[in-house]
């Protein structure tokens, strides 16, 4: 061991950082030293007090600071559309279009079984004991459109379609502003097929 | 290093279980066919990225799943190390930490000695069994062999393709034999470097467990019969040239590469040298095998400064209860253990921190307290 103990567990946990490397995390190690006490005091506490603040809303599973997030409060958002999404942040990414008035289930994650997420693993459970109890006429599946998010958004369809339910899935197609030539076979292909009417 | 935690998911007879490990011995015991070797296959297939009874990875998906999932938790010094496995059809994901990294990458993390009653067939099997048994602990002791072996490898398999479709003798195999010899070269020193190194340790493991007090030896051969035991690269390379050229109009013929590492063996002999594989006992064959997987435990925990976990397939049942007791105490005193056994019955001790009892029944873990 070439480091000292102390210096070796830090870059150790550093390590453990989505997109941090050996090299990275040796370089914020070696950063975090030369900083003085205080400031690295308030890296630490920024970490602990978002880890102790932040919990998951008990309805839909978004990140959130009370036990019920504001959307699942707003009851001008009660309009019979719900929207599946994998991860937190997506909820974020679509709020920002503006477009979406409804509500939001997170599911934590898409159904993999190379990393060992299994439908169990997921929030289906909840999703489903929503759709029974509430008035949705219309579920939203917002998956990633990857081979794990369709496998999700297939999955949930065929739990859903049983309830009486109408289940869409987001359009793939031509990006706005994008030109016909360039557009990929796979992508061109599916637009074709997700047409709409004028 | 020790494993802390083991969780399986869709992995062989286990549809989903977490069990948590002492740092000591790890006993599982159970009926046949309950799921006790399955626990020992995750744990080498989370030390060397591959199990070490078969090599066709989809034996390990549970049936009627797509894909397997294993995840283990190492701890080295308060330090945590979360490696984790998913095999599907045809692909095999590793991560570490969070990160996907390669397969080959496991090779320097953990290093494992595994005990099966198989283990007699390295002694009484065909060459090939010792030539995997030499490739696979010079890979856990030094992590470059991989590579070395892996660029022969690749030679060997276009230098038979070659020869494979030319009809004539053909002057263009020399160009493949060039590279061939350097890289065979590579692995044959490399190989007979291991065997000088762990001869004094075989050998002292054998005086320990063999009641005769044979000396126990240990040779490489190479090139049909030749015994070899300095890697002296100008000599060796001269050698390889001869045999190539000796042999060069039958590889035509029969369409294969007839001299190089991959038809080389490890001779053990015993006394005054006497090939145990044909002349030993039964009882002499199974002492030189136990001696070979114990002097692998000296070696790997002197070169990589820490004990290498140890896998014991229902071993315990081969031994007599003086031997029994020994490889007991041995195990008591040494690292993180893992063995299977159908007799709780096998182990005349107290389960305590140290030591923990689990019984496997069908696919089920059960912590005995």
């Amino acid at each position: 061991m070439l480091y000292p103990h102390a210096m070796t567990r830090l870059i150790h946990e550093l390590a453990k950082l989505p997109g941090i490397g050996p090299k990275t995390a040796q370089r914020l190690a070696f950063h975090l030293l030369t900083l003085s006490e205080s400031e690295v005091g308030k890296i630490a506490e920024a970490m602990l007090e978002a880890k102790h603040k932040i919990g998951f809303c008990e309805i839909c599973g978004q990140l959130s600071e009370s036990s019920v997030c504001p959307i699942c409060t707003d009851s001008n958002r009660c309009n019979g559309m719900l929207c599946v999404v994998e991860e937190p942040k997506d909820v974020i990414t679509l709020e920002r279009t503006r477009v979406f008035k409804g509500q939001y289930h997170v599911l934590g994650g898409a159904i993999s079984p190379l990393e060992g997420t299994g439908p169990d693993d997921l929030r289906i459970k909840e999703l489903l004991s929503r759709l029974q109890t509430g008035s949705f006429t219309e579920v939203v599946i917002a998956t990633d459109p990857n081979v794990e998010g369709e496998a999700t958004a297939l999955y949930l369809s065929k739990l859903i379609k049983p309830l009486g339910i109408r289940v869409t899935r987001l359009a793939r197609g031509l990006p706005v502003g994008g030109d016909l030539e360039y557009t990929d076979e796979i992508t061109l292909g599916k637009a074709l097929e997700g047409r709409v009417e004028f | 290093m020790n494993l802390s935690c083991l969780e399986l998911k869709h992995f062989r007879n286990y549809n989903n279980l977490i069990i948590n490990f002492s740092p000591g011995m790890n006993i599982f015991f159970g009926q046949n066919a309950q799921g006790k070797t399955n626990l020992l296959e995750a744990v080498s297939l989370l030390c060397l990225g591959r199990s070490f009874r078969t090599r066709k990875d989809s034996e390990l998906i549970q049936w009627g799943s797509e894909a397997a999932f294993v995840r283990g938790t190492f701890v080295d010094n308060g330090l945590e190390d979360v490696i984790e496995i998913g095999i599907g059809e045809g692909q095999k994901k590793f991560k570490q930490n969070g990160h996907e990294v390669k397969g080959t990458a496991l090779f320097s993390q953990v290093p494992v000695v595994s005990f099966a009653p198989d283990d007699l067939q390295l002694i009484k099997g065909g060459p090939q069994l010792r030539r995997d048994f030499l490739d696979l602990y010079l890979a856990q002791l030094d992590p470059a062999y991989r590579v070395t072996y892996y660029k022969f490898y690749k030679i060997l398999q276009q230098r038979n393709r070659f020869l494979k479709e030319v009809r004539l003798v053909n002057r263009e195999l020399e160009v493949w034999n060039e590279q061939f010899i350097d890289a065979g070269l590579k692995v044959i020193c490399s190989r007979i470097q291991l065997i000088e190194k762990i001869k004094p340790y075989i050998k002292a493991a054998h005086e320990q467990i063999s009641l005769n007090r044979e000396a126990l030896n240990l040779d490489y051969l190479s090139f049909g019969s030749h015994i070899i035991r300095e890697p002296d690269d100008k000599k060796l390379r001269e050698l390889f040239q001869n045999e190539l050229a000796r042999v060069s109009r039958e590889e035509f013929e029969r369409k294969l590469t007839l001299v190089g590492p991959q038809r080389d063996d490890l001779r053990i002999t015993i006394g005054d040298q006497i090939d145990i594989r044909n002349y030993g006992s039964q009882g002499q064959q199974r002492t030189a095998a136990l001696a070979l997987k114990l002097g692998m435990i000296d070696i790997l925990k002197d070169v990589r400064e820490m004990p290498p976990l140890l896998l014991l397939d229902d071993v315990m049942s081969e031994f007599d209860n003086d031997r029994k007791q020994a490889l007991l105490s041995l195990l008591l005193s040494s690292s993180q253990t893992f063995l299977t056994s159908t007799g709780r019955s096998d182990f005349p001790i107290e389960a305590s921190v140290n030591t923990v009892f689990y019984q496997v029944i069908k696919g089920a873990v059960i912590h005995e307290s």
